[in-house]
């Protein structure tokens, strides 16, 4: 992927990640939930397209179940609404907890499914590969593991249906074809991972005094773009410790939506979710600003 | 799909017989809430003689006529399922002695319990009835019920802004009620039954090993709300049952006290200290 964001220093980008997941997975306030939920969604479908469409057919589903089962295990909250047939309350507090969650994970996959398509391999073995080789290699190699599993998959799948015609028609034999192309991409994925290790091995991977040759540099703008996140997150997180944003769910739902400090807050957190799609629709602009020039 | 069943026959035949014996095992013993007895599943009917013998013999024995037939019971069930599983007669064994059980005499030596783990009710005091084998007979009786968390107030600076919204400023949440019951109702079922027509929050969860419902929380004040040994636990006429509220049959002219602890009961009158009467 390469657009205004994923060309920044990977540090950045890592940097702008942790900070958005990070606060997406401790803010239940719903304003808070809400502008989280939006800033993911948008910058998903910028990095995922059409691909998002598809992602959303298994995080909605996972959303309504947490939604209906909150309610079924938690019986907390002042304003009971029913009964259930086995006597304990359904209450009002429950649902929205329920609900808020939901948003809650929802947003974290969606932030994530655009973390995949930013932070490539050579990203991660670029940041870890100096402090902790094996987990940077470890982490490439784990974030590359299932879509190559499953492209591999679809192959060794062609393959034997080639080589074993008419095997696959009854049930059990259909079972038997799947076990046996597993089988076959649990050895391959082993042999996968014991080239790659040699390979690197055999390069000096992690070798005292070795140095690597990366396209990264760490421009002017990348230090002043993280010095902007970094002192983003600072404040929402002085402002979130300093309890200028208190909201809880038991025993009723109280909190504040409103006031100056929340707005100050929610403004300077649209702001450190929106800074991959504004700084991709400030190059644009510039784009065609220069083009208008010729 | 007849090929793969002649091709797999035993394999399908084993599946159903594992099957079959399983639920069998599992209506017959009935025994989830019951302590495995582990020297009966050689042989369960020389060891369950000597585990009615003792039942007989101690003085609180509460149920004598399940203890006065166990061999026969025991053997019976072991003739008709002797070639299944060592599980069926483990079941089997531990549903001849429901009376006493006693899994490590020799090492601990610990209190006589009965089938739900309740230690002997003392002297002049009413013995657990299962809520499972009462009946409830519509014939009215009265009795006295209230709803306290007192015990909380002496902390109540130290606790959370979420806890201390549910707590009422003198610590009643339900002052004392003269209220009717029918026969055969629990100290549960009453609580249960209050809390809907008075629009009090209460939510429990059923425990089976206890027999009994475990209240976790009333009017939204939670178990450990206010510490590790904070929890609800109920008195009647004075008296801390040592078995659960879904046991205790409500007599007419009870006074039923339900009771917020901080400290594992020491704080309000009742002296188990790990045991919560819930």
């Amino acid at each position: 992927m390469r657009d205004a964001f994923s060309d920044r220093h990977p540090l950045v980008n890592l940097a702008f990640f942790a900070a958005a997941i990070g606060f997406a997975m401790f803010l239940m306030q719903p304003v808070c939930l809400t502008v989280a939920a939006v800033c993911a969604l948008l910058t998903a479908l910028f990095y995922n397209g059409r691909r998002t469409t598809a992602l959303l057919k298994f995080i909605l589903p996972t959303a309504a179940v947490i939604i209906l089962v909150n309610p079924l295990f938690n019986h907390r909250g002042a304003t009971v609404l029913t009964y259930f047939p086995w006597g304990n309350p359904l209450t009002l507090e429950s649902v929205l907890y329920g609900i808020a969650s939901a948003v809650l994970i929802a947003t974290v996959a969606l932030w994530c499914m655009s973390l995949n398509r930013v932070m490539t391999t050579d990203k991660i073995v670029f940041l870890f590969g100096k402090i902790a080789p094996s987990l940077g290699l470890l982490l490439s190699m784990a974030l590359r593991f299932i879509p190559r599993f499953a492209a591999q998959f679809k192959e060794t799948m062609a393959a034997q249906q080639q080589v074993s015609q008419g095997a696959g028609k009854s049930f059990v034999g259909r079972i038997k074809a799947g076990v046996r192309v597993f089988s076959v991409m649990v050895s391959r994925s082993m042999e996968n991972a014991v080239d790659t290790s040699d390979s690197m091995k055999s390069r000096g991977y992690g070798l005292k005094g070795r140095t690597a040759f990366s396209l990264f540099r760490f421009y002017a703008k990348d230090a002043v773009l993280l010095a902007v996140m970094l002192t983003e997150a600072a404040v929402l997180s002085v402002l979130l410790l300093g309890g200028k944003l208190p909201f809880r769910y038991y025993p009723s739902v109280k909190g504040a939506i409103g006031g100056v400090w929340a707005f100050i807050f929610y403004g300077i957190y649209a702001a450190l979710l929106l800074t991959p799609l504004l700084l991709n629709i400030g190059e644009d602009v510039k784009w065609k600003r220069l083009r208008s020039k010729i | 799909m007849k090929a793969f069943f002649i091709k797999y026959k035993w394999i399908c035949i084993g599946v159903l017989a594992a099957a079959v014996i399983l639920t069998v095992a599992f209506v017959t013993g009935g025994s989830l809430n019951r302590e495995p007895a582990p020297q009966a599943v050689t042989t369960p009917a020389t060891t369950t003689a000597p585990a009615a013998t003792e039942a007989s013999a101690a003085t609180f024995a509460s149920q004598p006529s399940s203890a006065a037939q166990p061999t026969t019971q025991a053997t019976t069930q072991r003739t008709t399922k002797a070639a299944t599983q060592p599980t069926t007669k483990a079941a089997a064994a531990s549903q001849a002695q429901p009376a006493t059980i006693k899994p490590q005499a020799a090492t601990t030596a610990p209190k006589p319990t009965d089938a739900y783990r309740t230690e002997s009710v003392p002297e002049g005091k009413p013995q657990p009835q299962e809520p499972q084998e009462q009946t409830i007979i519509p014939e009215k009786h009265t009795c006295t019920f209230s709803v306290s968390c007192a015990s909380v107030l002496a902390q109540k600076d130290t606790l959370s802004a979420s806890v201390k919204e549910v707590v009422p400023d003198d610590g009643v949440i339900l002052p004392p009620l003269s209220l009717s019951f029918n026969e055969g109702e629990s100290v549960f079922d009453v609580l249960a039954r209050v809390c809907r027509e008075q629009h009090i929050h209460m939510e429990y969860t059923n425990t089976p090993i206890y027999n009994s419902a475990y209240i976790e929380g009333i009017g939204n004040l939670y178990e450990f709300d206010c510490g590790a040994g904070s929890g609800w636990m109920y008195r009647v006429n004075g008296w801390f049952p040592n078995y659960g509220s879904s046991r205790y049959a409500v007599k007419d002219g009870d006074v039923i006290e339900w009771l917020y602890t901080c400290d594992l009961g020491r704080d309000i009158g009742g002296n188990y200290g790990d045991q919560t009467g819930e």
